[in-house]
């Protein structure tokens, strides 16, 4: 299978393959990063006793930024977070390469979806309203 | 008139079934859109899984084969769940701590899941979807008015 279609341009099997491997490797490096994160914080909190009544907000964790520098520092609760944000970006990740391989694909309909739901998620994810 | 709508969109395709490929086209794109709406707006404010009323909404009104909005959905969530998401975590709504074992917990039986549904028997998967979408709506209920 060469991956092409009769006018040359990417086949759908080709582009299904390769959002296959990015929904991968993405998935595979946020539950890595969740499981060293989350070893770490048992490791260093598992016998302090938790009290979920009172829901404890991660306050500092909220910007990436702030996620990065946390987990730069080996703050175990700042590595699960890089490992959710990793788990997030993964599908925002394949709509910009679907985007890519419909332009590739001259295909305007499906430009035109993933422009779209991509607004949508920058919406979501940013919090400004463009 | 009814599946012009999905043709124009061009939605229809094939999933390997037990002998060969299977086309499929689904129908009714309009009401589809419309619970899929509804199915996001309930997530957003309660937190359920949409997936839920995704599947039901794809089996239901577009009558699409089981296994293939089983795994449509399931494609999809990834994408509207990180809509919300980016929301709450910027308010601090995500506990690290509770979430780790959610997420590889979750991830693990979805593993598992993914390869079990390849070979389950639709008659099967239908019984199990419906079992989950009573206790879903049990416990909600009883979540809902803190019984």
């Amino acid at each position: 299978m060469s991956g092409r279609r009769q006018d040359g341009r990417l086949s759908d099997r080709a582009i299904a393959l390769a959002i296959s491997l990015v929904l991968r490797v993405g998935v595979a490096l946020a539950a890595a990063l969740v499981a060293v994160g989350g070893i770490a914080y048992l490791v260093q909190n598992g016998r302090r006793e938790t009290h979920y009544s009172h829901f404890a907000s991660a306050q500092s964790l909220t910007t990436p930024a702030a996620i990065v520098r946390g987990a730069l520092a080996l703050d175990p609760a700042a590595i699960i977070a890089l490992g959710l944000v990793v788990l997030v970006l993964t599908p925002v990740a394949r709509v910009v390469l679907a985007l890519l391989a419909f332009a590739e694909q001259r295909d305007r309909l499906y430009v035109a979806f993933s422009l779209i739901v991509l607004t949508v998620l920058f919406i979501g994810l940013t919090g400004h309203a463009l | 008139m009814d599946g012009s709508l999905a043709r124009r969109l061009r939605l229809g395709g094939t999933y390997p079934g037990p002998s060969g490929e299977v086309a499929y086209l689904p129908r009714r794109v309009p009401l589809g859109f419309g619970i899929m709406a509804g199915a996001g707006l309930i997530s957003g404010l309660l937190g359920i899984g949409s997936g839920a009323v995704k599947v039901l909404a794809l089996d239901q009104a577009m009558r699409l084969p089981f296994k293939v909005s089983t795994t449509t959905s399931n494609f999809m969530i990834g994408v509207t769940a990180a809509a919300g998401a980016g929301v709450y975590l910027r308010r601090g709504f995500i506990s690290p701590s509770l979430a780790m074992p959610v997420m590889l917990g979750v991830l693990g039986g979805s593993l598992i899941g993914a390869r079990l549904l390849i070979g389950a028997r639709v008659r099967l998967l239908r019984v199990v979807f419906a079992l989950a979408i009573l206790a879903l709506g049990v416990e909600m209920i009883v979540a809902g008015l803190h019984l």
